[in-house]
């Protein structure tokens, strides 16, 4: 018997490469579901709405929009977070700059993070060891 | 809702799906307040009794710690003042935002199981007297890791 196929539509489903349980450490919801502040992606978004992004844990790296970057904040110690919910931690003064989870100073993985990173808290990240030390305290 | 009340309707419905012996959480209508109770199963200085652990949560939450002190009936701890307000450096300083209620909770069952102390603390008298309302005015002096 010969089959012939005439047309197809094609389906896909996208999920977050993150280690661990997959779910903000800080706000307990799935890296697949927006953040609290955010009720839909994109929506009101006040990152997103200066940086234009699609979700609000989506960056979109390029002004022109041709280069994305997807990324839930993934730290070095390996701990996940919202872009959002790490920020506004990050920004109280009772994290010292340091990850919810492990108490290690919170620095990306990943070096494209580092510039959206800089960029979305207006402040340098606690990224240079160098800085920490002048300072003698976590920014 | 907002970002505490999400959090906080997630902590809720895990606190009564899995029970953690000796933490029972309280029927509440609320996110402002929420009160546990916890039993002390293997220590003879707590043993009979169950004691009323009341969280108030500010908006902030969980940026900035929830205000935990026992109501009602005070277990006698070194860390423990008697008006119910509780030395722990994870309610002040050295709070995260992964920390939970039930983390919580039982981080204080904890150290009420490996006391074997029955006092309370030094200064207490003094403390009770001049304490403001919210524990999280007080500077507590974390003078002692062992106990």
């Amino acid at each position: 018997m010969k089959v012939t196929i005439q047309n197809w539509h094609s389906i896909f489903a996208w999920h977050w490469d993150v280690p661990g349980d997959e779910v903000c450490g800080i706000c307990r919801v799935a890296f697949d579901g927006t953040c609290p502040v955010c009720k839909f992606p994109g929506d009101q978004c006040p990152i997103g709405k200066f940086f234009d992004c699609l979700f609000c844990f989506v960056i979109l790296r390029s002004h022109v929009g041709h280069v994305l970057t997807f990324c839930p904040a993934i730290g070095s110690c390996h701990h996940s977070f919202h872009m959002h919910c790490i920020l506004k931690w990050l920004d109280t003064d009772t994290s010292k700059g340091l990850c919810p989870m492990c108490r290690q100073i919170f620095t990306l993985e990943n070096s494209n993070n580092k510039e959206v990173f800089e960029a979305l808290s207006g402040r340098p990240s606690p990224l240079e060891e160098g800085i920490l030390e002048q300072e003698g305290t976590p920014v | 809702m907002s970002f505490k009340g999400k959090r906080l309707a997630k902590e809720y419905k895990d606190l009564v799906s899995n029970q953690v012996p000796g933490i029972t959480c309280e029927a509440t209508d609320s996110f402002d307040t929420l009160v546990i109770q916890v039993s002390v199963l293997d220590n003879p200085l707590y043993i009979d009794d169950s004691y009323r652990l009341r969280f108030i949560f500010s908006d902030k939450y969980p940026f900035s710690p929830p205000q935990v002190q026992f109501i009602d009936k005070i277990p006698i701890h070194p860390h423990i003042y008697s008006n119910g307000h509780i030395c722990l450096n994870i309610l002040g300083n050295d709070w995260t935002p992964s920390q939970t209620v039930a983390s919580i909770s039982m981080s204080v069952q904890s150290m009420l199981a490996s006391n074997n102390l029955n006092q309370r603390p030094p200064d207490d008298d003094n403390y009770v007297k001049h304490a403001p309302e919210n524990p999280q005015h007080s500077s507590f002096y974390y003078h002692d890791d062992t106990v």
